[in-house]
This record gives structure tokens, sequence and C-alpha cells, in this order.
């Protein structure tokens, strides 16, 4: 007989569920306890070379209230029925908002969407988990708050909390966006109430200003994990400076990334150039204004002539840094002459400055990201190929010219081995870099499915036999990437589960973690 | 002490929809008089590139709202 849901947890019955969906019902309301496939379709879709299937989910529960979430893991525990906890779930190209694993209860926080505070002086905002970007952008513009925020480029449709728990990027000088994160609420499996931080302290006015707390700091163990439901969470702004000088520079030859690098790195680490800056490669920045089936047809990953060609018709370099200065205007002209003086010496770089680029459509939407305006323009690198297929293979690298040439080179050999393109950038830390490439494939094309599944495979056990770890993945994935951390980091973790989570009910799977 | 709600279909289309959908990522959808049945199934699923919106993000009287706002005549607007 047809179950009258489109999955189930794994290892619960159809009438245990039956059993602990009736008291979501009575937790939540009818409305807000999906089950139908129509309800469902929209958390099925994902970006990912596997069947859908395999990432199905069985319910989708939206509540709104911590006490309601205390109440639904209380029935989690008597049923054994695990969650997926996602905040506005637009994690595109890490799984979206499907769970890790078929038949999981997504647990959806997006209308859980209260902005609690926002501090003009202190420089602080404290969120639920379903606030986005743009509901953010738009209360600070309307109190004329004066703060920026910093974001990754789905800006306006995904939000703090969710991002910053996958310890995801931005692109202004508070791009390490877990670095900026200052206290948390977590809803623990057995369904106590956490605050991490001073905001454990009755009466405390300090969560949102000071991380530590006292004794183990615990905030990191809730990003990329399953020990909690964060419920609540406070991070700093950056306060707005008087003025903003974003500018482009580009180079000609790919082995240029070892200058570059090398000239980028003593200006982040001494704070000349203080944002998390972007050295993308022109395949990353053409899907904005070039058509990847007007310069190649048929199988295969594009040749370099080709890629020639669309640098010199799109005004590309095959390098492209993308960074800013912020400040007064004295404190920008003293930084402005550092910079050009030190990109100048080798004379292969060629400069620009937003009165040259004004117009340029990639230039535009970088300089939005780099100040905290909402844009989603980066998304037409899903147009390249079309067909909705998109993986992040997200590396770490050492900030060092020599290593990022490696690691590009190895990444450009194994793709076109499978046939696609490397669409990648850097992301500057002060001393690690995210090299994120997109391995973007059409997933509508059964072969392709196929090969983009190999390659992103490949990817990731050529870079760690070089002792290069990923930083954050998707959810087909994950397991695989756990083991390349080593299986003392493995056990500690399932140890902190077993003791945090003891029926595993909090999404099982998570970083490899069950 | 409430969430966030959308005001109208207007509000839904310049801070969703027209971030990609007058800024060359997806398809020019106003004044194309789109059916608003056809619409709201895109939105829910999702196509290709683009991706679904679940009813926790845009509820279904909202994406009634949105739908009609984009379906509508050029004039209207």
């Amino acid at each position: 007989m047809a179950s009258k849901y489109i999955a189930l947890p794994k290892g619960v019955s159809e009438k245990d569920f039956d059993a602990a969906i009736v008291k979501f019902r009575e937790i939540l309301g009818n409305d807000s306890v999906l089950t139908s496939a129509e309800q469902l379709a929209p958390y099925t879709k994902t970006m990912m070379p596997v069947s859908d299937a395999e990432h199905t989910l069985s319910a989708a529960l939206l509540a709104t209230t911590v006490e309601q979430i205390q109440k639904i893991v209380a029935v989690c525990n008597q049923y054994k029925v695990p969650i997926w906890t996602i905040s506005t779930g637009k994690n595109l190209g890490y799984g979206s908002a499907a769970p890790a694993e078929r038949g999981q209860v997504v647990l959806d926080l997006k209308r859980m969407n209260r902005i609690l505070e926002v501090d003009k002086d202190l420089a602080f905002a404290l969120v639920e988990p379903g606030v986005t970007y743009q509901q953010l952008y738009d209360y600070i513009k309307e109190h004329k708050l004066g703060l920026w925020l910093s974001m990754p480029a789905p800006t306006a449709i995904a939000g703090p909390v969710g991002n910053t728990l996958d310890r995801g990027v931005g692109y202004t000088p508070y791009g390490e966006q877990f670095l900026f994160a200052c206290g948390m609420e977590v809803v623990l499996a057995n369904g106590e109430v956490l605050r991490t931080g001073m905001g454990s302290m009755p009466n405390s006015n300090t969560w949102q200003v000071f991380k530590w707390g006292y004794g183990p700091y615990l905030d990191g163990i809730f990003t990329q994990s399953n020990y909690g439901i964060v419920t609540k969470f406070g991070f700093w702004l950056m306060p707005a400076p008087p003025a903003f000088k974003p500018f482009a520079i580009q180079y000609q030859h790919e082995e240029d990334i070892v200058e570059i690098v090398e000239t980028i790195r003593p200006l982040r680490i001494s704070g000349v150039i203080p944002n998390a800056v972007v050295i993308a490669h022109a395949l990353y920045e053409a899907p904005v204004t070039a058509k990847r089936s007007d310069y190649v047809s048929g199988p295969g990953s594009i040749p370099d002539e080709a890629v020639h060609r669309i640098m010199k018709d799109h005004k590309l370099g095959i390098w492209n840094v993308y960074a800013a200065l912020y400040g007064t205007q004295e404190q920008i002209d003293v930084n402005w002459k550092i910079v050009m003086e030190a990109f100048l010496r080798s004379g292969k770089a060629k400069i620009l400055t937003e009165e040259e680029v004004a117009e340029d459509a990639a230039f535009t939407y970088r300089a939005k990201l780099m100040c905290g305006e909402m844009t989603l323009t980066e998304f037409s690198l899903y147009n390249w190929r079309g067909g909705g297929g998109s993986m992040w293979f997200a590396p770490v690298s050492q900030a060092r010219g020599s290593e990022t040439l490696k690691q590009m080179a190895l990444t450009k050999q194994i793709l076109a081995k499978y046939g696609l393109d490397y669409s990648g950038e850097f992301i500057v830390g002060m001393r690690d870099m995210h090299h994120i490439v997109d391995v973007l494939y059409d997933k509508t094309d059964p072969e392709q499915v196929k090969a983009a599944y190999q390659c992103f495979d490949e990817l990731l056990t050529e870079f760690s036999a070089r002792g290069y770890g990923t930083y954050r993945v998707n959810t087909a994935f994950m397991d695989k990437v756990a083991e390349t951390y080593g299986p003392v980091q493995r056990n500690i973790h399932k140890t902190l589960k077993k003791a945090l989570d003891p029926n595993g009910i909090l999404a099982p799977g998570k970083s490899g973690i069950r | 002490d409430a969430g966030f709600v959308w005001k109208d279909g207007a509000e839904i289309y310049a801070k969703v929809c027209a971030y990609c959908h007058e800024a060359n990522v997806g398809p020019k959808i106003l004044n194309r008089e789109l059916p608003v049945a056809y619409i709201r199934a895109i939105v829910r699923s999702g196509i290709l590139a683009m991706p679904a919106f679940r009813s926790s993000e845009i509820d279904d009287e909202s994406l009634a709202k949105l739908a009609n706002f984009i379906s509508q005549k050029a004039s209207q607007h």
C-alpha cells in the first residue's frame, strides 16, 4: 500500500510517524505541518548530481517560537523522528533546503523572523533564524542606523543565521561571518534552552558585546553541526564609513595569480585592504554578460582560446581582483597610494577605478557586495551551463601565490577530465583563501550528472591526498569530507553527539555526524 | 511583536524576483501577462537555474498577490 507520506524517516514506522504528526499538529496547528507532495515540492529542489529522492523530506514543520521547538524535540525524542533544521533555506550549491538524509522532517524556521534588536551605538544585531538580509537591510535603512551588512552573494533571500551557522562568508571587512558572531540561543535535544557567552547570565546586557563568557567557549560547536537548534543569534555590524572606494585589478595570465596573492597578502594582513578581497577567474565573472553557447558548443570543457575571446569581448582579465577601501577620504587616499604602488610595481596589473568601470555589470555587483547592498547578479553563474546543476567545491588554501596556482591548476585539470569548466575564485582572508569553485553542469543531462558526481568525488579525493581540506560541502558529500579530517576528530564529534543528542534526532548526517 | 509579513505583490516582486528578473539573470516576466497558475507553479517548484520558494518564504496568499501583480497588464503596474 502506498504511504500517505512522500517519504518516511529512517527506522520510523508509518504508525509512529502518524502519531508524531498528530502531536506536531497539536503544537503548531494544521497549517504549519506540511505533509502533502505539493506542499513539500519547494523543499526538494536541489542542485546536486544525485536523485532528488535521496534527499526527499517526510514533512516540514513551520515553528515560530522557542516553546514550540522545545515541544517538537520532545515529540522527536519520543518517536525517534530526525529533524533537519533550516533558517532561510537558501543553501544553494550546498544542498538547498533539503535534508541530508531521505525521510528527515525539515524544521523550517523561516517564519520565526523577528529582528529583536539592532543597537546603533554598539553596532550589533540580535535576530531570529528566519530574518533575511533584505529584511535587516530595510530595517536599518528605515531606522537610519548607519550600519552595514556583510552577506554572501545570495544577499536578499539568504539570512545571517543560516549563513553563519554554515560558516559562510561575505565581502566587506566583516566578511568572515562567524568571526563577528556574538551570542547564540540554542534549543538542545533535551529541550533545554542554552544561551552562550554572556547570555547565560541573568540580567546581563553584554550578550552581544563580549563573545567568550566564562569557561569553555561553545558557539563553535553549534556551527556546521547538529548539536542544537539555534533560535537567536547575535552578531556585530560594521558602522557605515564616511567614504568607500571599490576598485578592480585585472591580470592577463593564469600564472599571474602568484604575483596577485603575493601582492595582496601583506596589504590584507596589515589592514591596508580590510575587506574579504576576491580574485575571480574570467569564467566566474563572464556569465554576468557572456553566454557560453556563443563561444563553444558540443561536449568538453571550454578551450583557453575561447576564454581569451570572452576576456576581450567582455573586458575581463583572466584574473579579476575586486577589493575596496573604507574610512575617511584622507584614510582612503593614503591607502590608495600604497595599493597602487604595490600593484603597479611589475607592470602586469591593470587597475580600474569606479569612475572607469561604473557601467560594468560585473564590477557593479561586486561593488554592491563589498558595501552590503542587495544584489543577486552572481546567480548568473547558474546560466553558464544552465539546467540547474551546481556544487561548490571549496578547498582551503594558504594565502601564498605558489599554493593558489597549484590548486587552480589541479582543479582545472580534474574538471577538464569530465568536460567541465573552471569557474573559480579565491576569497582572501588574511592568511587563508577560500578557493571557491562552482562545479556547474546541466542537471537535465544524465551523462553530465554522472560526470559531475564523479568529478566532485575526484576533486575531494585528490585534494585531500595533498593535504587540502574543504571548508564546507553539499549534503551528498558530507560523509566523504568528514572522512578526510581523520578518525580522531570524527570520534570526538560522535562523542559529543551522543552526549548531547542520545536519540540522534537532530539532523543526523550533518557534517558526517550521527 | 509579530514577525515580518509581505505587504503586497509589488513588494515581493521588488525584493525577491526583480534582483534576477530585472538584472539579466532570469528572463523578463513583467508585462508578459503570464498566467497566474504558471507563475505560482514555477515559484513553488523552481525550474532549472531558478530556485524554489517555500510557503514559509512566500505564503500562499502572498504568492497569489505576487502572481496577480506579475500577470497583470503593463498599464496596471
